[in-house]
């Protein structure tokens, strides 16, 4: 009795086993390793200068956040000082609009653009990508001609901006160093001294004006030092907190726009495409085994950036498989671009072409 | 405690069915979109041969003569197209350096070819080449070899068999041999002797005189000896010639005729047929005991016998059904069975080095057909036709046929003119091979 549930335990984890080995082979190949992904809470705030220039690749400033994220940990404190420095010149310029950040936007591109070359690995997509890493410095310059979108982007790194706009007055204290508003205050205590010595005279109103003064310097102070210090914590909390957003989404965004599926219209446009590219060696003919497999990764602008033959050990061990896989893998690079939509979130995409000879045997 | 240990062990069992279930679920949803692609197009690959530089970079003669050797070789497949040499916008100077693939891609080539040929100081001749992809800028395969002046041609061959099998998977057949019957004369006083050339036609020359008539010359497995059929004192009989010493060697003596030789495999092995009191059977010969077997006992023709690749199995045809058919047998006589059911008559079954078809003869409507059929008889495509063509023969990759075509005779005995062709298993590319006279039965030989 006892040996027959240690049997069927027996069975069952063999059929795991097997289930895990045979039904899994991706398990036994190296995927491609998962890019940064892009911030979104970043692109919605921007998506008024997209519609109006039309222009897609605003998406690829977002993949210039990780390599932001790497340097937050040591900026933090000073960074957000000595982007703020910078940062009220335009704001007292525009008054009015100080909505966007212009300097956090014009820095990204540029990480941008280094993100991209890591992608290519295969040599002859090597000069492809630089194709594409052309194209994709346009959007840094269009952003730069227009003025418009500078503000929008300050936005992000210039929080304090939002809370100040509406009052003026505490903006100029701001400017004022503390040493010279303290002279000042100390010149009109003595001022006021003065005044309340020569007109002693006048002995009871004297005595009150004193007493208003000392009492509205200290309540504007207090205010001041308030003000400062509510909007360094309300500055550093949203530092902190879009920084950690980036962060976070990046490392728990969900893949789906790499595997992006795409209909069956495209694939019809694919087969027509590929169909000019692919000359199958003549042994192909009438051996059915000899389908190929080929993971191909594509840019944002579907150009063949990756094109490996899945199935590497057979390659080595049949001449009739190398021919055929080395034939489809030189079908997909000589094919690009591959008349696939654009990813519009700027992601590079992966999927598996099957090459199969059988038109060869009708 | 045993209730306790079943619950627990199914227990078990299911978490783990569930675990994996979900390891399987979860690998499904990552799982990239699968794009099936069903259509190419068949045609010949563009391929650039650069001609071989010397150590100082220069062309040297022999260069030349290599990448031109090697250029014909692959545009006589019908699978390659060689790009004229004088489209090259930068020639390589060495195979030691990466070709600027930029001025490749422009002519459209999918392969480079780079190699150099120097001779060294003992008047060897050393080659190296390099085989360039150049969609993905990668090198094939690349190799280096030696030979004298003489060996040039055999040099190139091979190389061209490299191009070629890393580009079509098949073994390449440039370095081989073809025997064949020159015929010479008119038509009552026709003269046939053995010749033997290389496959592109070069390094032709005769191996009988012509004194004796000869037919259905075949290679041996092992190249350098060839079966054929002797009509020596009007007396016709098998015969062995050694290619290497040049001598002929009646194989045994045999009352009656002997014809239809073919080698086993191994080449330790012959068949053929022996007709005797009237009656035409096969006959196997141990090559190494002398020793004779029958396999056919039948009151019809049994002929024109070929092995399997693997030995196992005999394709022959016979009469025996009333009319010219294809069979198959064991190579012990056993299990005969009839493959060919189609229209006319089949004869000269060959079976191919790959084993997957058989060509054949056949005979209908007053034509003649060269075609090929599963080794089941299923499948039939004709890929030649004319008044007289026969004698198909393998290259060693069982990817080409070679076969001979003869016109008819005019009323006045002119024409009739034979000559070797060669055809794809496609049935493209059909060439003729240039011989110096008339030419029939031809065999081809193994890669050497």
């Amino acid at each position: 009795m006892t040996g027959r549930p240690i049997f069927i335990s027996v069975i069952m984890h063999c059929f795991a086993a097997v289930l895990v080995f045979v039904g899994l082979p991706s398990l036994k190949r190296d995927l491609p390793k998962d890019m940064p992904l892009v911030v979104m809470e970043i692109v919605q705030t921007v998506p008024k200068t997209n519609l109006i220039q039309g222009y897609k690749p605003n998406t690829a400033k977002e993949e210039k956040e990780p390599t932001i994220r790497k340097k937050q940990p040591a900026f933090p404190p000073k960074p957000p000082a000595t982007k703020s420095a910078p940062a009220p010149k335009p704001v007292p310029k525009t008054k009015v609009e100080p909505v966007p950040d212009p300097k956090p936007e014009p820095k990204e591109p540029s990480p941008a653009a280094e993100v991209i070359p890591e992608k290519p690995t295969v040599k002859p997509k090597l000069s492809k990508v630089e194709a594409v890493q052309a194209p994709e410095a346009k959007p840094h310059v269009l952003p730069k001609s227009l003025p418009k979108q500078k503000p929008k982007r300050q936005k992000l790194k210039m929080p304090k901006t939002k809370p100040t706009p509406p009052k003026a007055a505490p903006k100029k204290p701001r400017t004022t160093k503390p040493t010279q508003t303290i002279n000042a205050q100390a010149n009109l205590a003595a001022r006021v001294n003065k005044l309340v010595k020569d007109e002693q005279k006048r002995k009871q109103a004297a005595t009150g004006v004193l007493q208003n003064l000392a009492k509205v310097k200290n309540q504007a102070e207090e205010a001041k030092k308030r003000r400062k210090e509510q909007e360094r914590k309300k500055a550093s909390d949203e530092l902190t907190k879009t920084l950690s957003a980036a962060a976070g989404n990046a490392q728990k965004a969900p893949q789906p726009p790499r595997n992006m599926k795409i209909g069956v219209d495209v694939i019809d446009r694919l087969r027509m495409h590929l169909r000019d590219f692919w000359t199958p060696p003549p042994g192909a003919a009438g051996n059915d085994s000899l389908i190929v497999d080929i993971i191909v990764v594509i840019d944002s602008e579907s150009n063949v950036l990756k094109a490996d033959i899945e199935d590497r050990l057979r390659m080595s061990l049949d001449k009739y498989f190398k021919a055929s896989a080395l034939a489809a893998q030189r079908a997909m690079v000589d094919s690009s671009p591959l008349p696939i939509p654009h990813n519009p979130n700027g992601q590079q995409r992966e999927f598996i072409f099957e090459f199969d000879p059988a038109f060869m045997s009708r | 405690m045993s209730a306790l240990k079943e619950r627990f062990s199914i227990l078990s069992s299911l978490m783990a069915l569930a675990a994996v279930t979900f390891v399987f679920a979860a690998e499904l949803a990552l799982a990239q979109q699968r794009i099936r692609i069903t259509e190419g197009q068949v045609a010949p690959t563009p391929i650039a041969v650069a001609e071989f530089t010397n150590l100082g970079g220069e062309i040297s003669d022999a260069g030349r003569e290599i990448a031109e050797i090697i250029s014909n070789d692959l545009l006589s497949s019908g699978l390659f197209d060689p790009i004229d040499s004088a489209a090259f916008i930068a020639p390589p100077k060495s195979p030691a350096i990466r070709p600027n693939f930029a001025n490749w891609a422009p002519l459209g080539a999918k392969g480079l070819l780079v190699g150099s040929a120097e001779i060294d100081a003992d008047g060897k001749l050393q080659v190296e080449f390099v085989l360039w992809d150049v969609i993905t800028q990668r090198d094939i395969t690349s190799g280096s070899g030696n030979a004298s002046p003489d060996g040039l041609r055999q040099l190139a061959h091979k190389i061209a068999d490299f191009v070629y099998e890393e580009f079509t998977g098949d073994a390449g057949y440039f370095d081989t041999q073809i025997v064949y019957v020159a015929e010479s004369g008119t038509q009552s006083r026709r003269v046939k002797r053995l010749a033997i050339m290389d496959q592109d036609g070069h390094n032709h020359r005769y191996l009988t005189s012509g004194l004796d008539l000869v037919l259905t010359p075949r290679f041996s497995p092992r190249s350098h000896e060839i079966a054929y059929l002797n009509y020596f004192n009007d007396e016709p009989n098998v015969y062995i010639h050694d290619i290497r010493t040049g001598r002929s060697e009646r194989l045994g003596s045999f009352p009656g005729m002997t014809f239809a030789p073919r080698f086993g495999p191994r080449g330790d092995k012959l068949i053929m047929s022996w007709a005797k009191n009237g009656l035409t059977d096969i006959y196997e010969m141990d090559l190494s005991t002398q020793e004779i077997s029958q396999l056919t006992k039948s009151a019809s023709i049994d002929t024109s016998p070929s092995y399997s690749p693997d030995g196992r199995k005999i394709v022959f045809n016979s009469d025996r059904g009333g009319r010219q058919q294809l069979y198959v047998m064991n190579t012990d006589g056993s299990d005969v069975n009839r493959i060919s059911f189609g229209d006319g008559r089949y004869a000269t079954p060959v079976w191919s080095p790959r084993g997957d078809i058989i060509a054949f003869t056949k005979m209908t409507g007053g034509r003649f057909y060269i075609g090929v059929m599963n080794v089941d008889g299923s499948g039939e495509r004709l890929l030649a036709e004319g008044f007289l063509v026969e004698a198909p023969t393998w290259a060693p990759n069982g990817r080409v046929l070679m076969y001979f075509k003869q016109e008819p005779f005019e009323n006045d005995g002119t024409g009739g003119e034979t000559a070797l062709y060669r055809v794809d298993i496609t049935g493209f590319n059909e060439r003729r091979v240039i011989t110096p006279s008339d030419a029939s039965d031809p065999a081809w030989s193994p890669v050497r």
